[in-house]
């Protein structure tokens, strides 16, 4: 009898250690996914760019300007779930909003393709370029700037014309993203890149971010949109420029 | 291992796991970057603003900012805070509010937003010179889809220097300034 306890009690032991053992390893890779998602999250940095520092123009007295623009974007159909709806009939009320959602996206592809008819890009690029050039010209950052119509020159083609270094203004994305019912914001994102050609490296390198000051009804944008977007360029090209005429 | 050790190792945990989400969900404002960008305020002749405390009016706990994250200061002291820095950053000289300090402008402020992604000040600044007179502007900060894949964090940084960069290259601030 004595012994049959013994036993019984031996194997409560094993078994409690080997649960023991099992929640320590559990425990374990909780802690490791905790602490790594942790350390990762926390020490992701941001979007950084390159910098101009005082030393980067010294040797630069000749610079081409060249713009190009993507094609316009439209972010249709963010339509906001009315939280409300869903409270009052579950899942149910979602029915009439992605149905409105689905008849504002085939509008919204019809209107896409009307901006895109209606919108000169090489007007933007011109637009983009004329605001960063005026600017570099008030600083005296440089002694010739010249804005190139001609992107494909690469960069044998424009040291042998005595360009020291060239500067690429890309409006890589202009869009319409609707912000809940009929209102609607414009964001243009312009990235501006400088290479200097003797060392071959980029010596400058960032986005400027530029959005719509207010919201407004799509009907605003069909009569006013180019306007808009015009002034939205002319900021971002202002802001990129500043870099070089108030350096450190 | 002993049933009390398990015990002791699963608080160990707990505590540990705790302190490291407790660590994400604050947001310390000493860790707020500064812009890298050039800006006209560097233009201006250097002037000496003094600050007064700013205001929050969205009407919640001052320290919140979303869901689970806090700032460890009011957020009204943080945008007052990353103004002051941006000012400083381009050569001018800041000082607190007081009926003696000597100052060219007073700066006063009301925070509008501080959410998700979003932050925005009213911002008024005053000339001590009556001929001058005052300007008051919105500025307004916002990030959008290209921060896809970064930490709240930065993506909160990132919104509050957005806006102080609209308040460093704002031409009609700019102009008041050099009246």
């Amino acid at each position: 009898m004595k012994t049959c306890a013994f036993k019984k009690k031996k194997i409560g032991f094993a078994r409690a250690y080997r649960f023991g053992k099992f929640l320590r390893r559990l425990l374990c890779i909780f802690l490791c996914t905790c602490a790594g998602s942790y350390l990762t999250s926390c020490a992701t940095k941001g979007p950084e760019g390159t910098y101009l520092k005082s030393t980067s123009l010294s040797r630069i007295s000749k610079v081409a300007i060249v713009a190009s623009v993507s094609d316009p974007k439209v972010n249709y159909a963010r339509t906001e779930l009315s939280s409300e709806m869903l409270i009052l009939f579950g899942p149910l009320g979602l029915i009439p909003v992605i149905a409105e959602a689905a008849i504002r996206t085939g509008a919204d592809r019809g209107h896409t393709g009307k901006v895109r008819e209606r919108i000169d890009l090489s007007h933007l690029e011109e637009k983009v370029a004329q605001s960063f050039m005026q600017q570099l010209q008030k600083g005296g950052s440089f002694q010739t700037i010249e804005y190139l119509t001609d992107k494909n020159q690469d960069v044998r083609q424009l040291s042998v014309k005595g360009y020291d270094a060239a500067i690429r203004l890309l409006v890589r994305e202009i869009s319409l993203n609707r912000m809940g019912g009929d209102q609607v914001r414009i964001d243009v994102y312009v990235r501006g890149e400088m290479e200097f050609f003797s060392s071959g490296k980029v010596v400058w390198d960032r986005e400027e971010h530029v959005l719509s000051p207010e919201r407004r009804p799509l009907n605003y944008y069909k009569e006013n949109g180019l306007k808009e977007l015009d002034a939205m360029l002319e900021k971002a090209g202002r802001n990129l420029a500043y870099d070089f005429v108030y350096l450190k | 291992m002993k049933p009390y050790n398990i015990y002791l190792f699963t608080l160990a945990a707990a505590v540990a796991v705790t302190a490291a989400l407790a660590g994400c969900f604050n947001m310390k404002a000493s860790e707020i970057s500064t812009l890298k960008t050039g800006s006209p305020l560097k233009g201006v002749r250097p002037k000496t603003f003094a600050f007064k405390e700013f205001k929050d009016t969205r009407g919640i706990d001052p320290y919140h900012v979303w869901g689970g994250y806090k700032l460890d200061q009011p957020a009204a002291s943080v945008v007052a805070m990353v103004i002051r820095k941006e000012l400083e950053r381009n050569g001018h000289r800041c000082v607190a509010y007081s009926a003696q300090a000597n100052r060219d402008f007073i700066i006063e402020g009301s925070v509008s937003a501080y959410s998700v992604l979003v932050v925005g000040v009213k911002m008024t600044v005053n000339s001590v010179s009556p001929e001058k007179g005052m300007i008051t502007k919105t500025y307004e900060g916002e990030v959008r889809g290209s921060y896809n894949g970064y930490t709240w964090n930065t993506k909160f940084n990132h919104a509050l220097l957005a806006m102080v960069k609209e308040m460093s290259t704002d031409p009609d601030l700019i102009a008041f300034l050099e009246k």
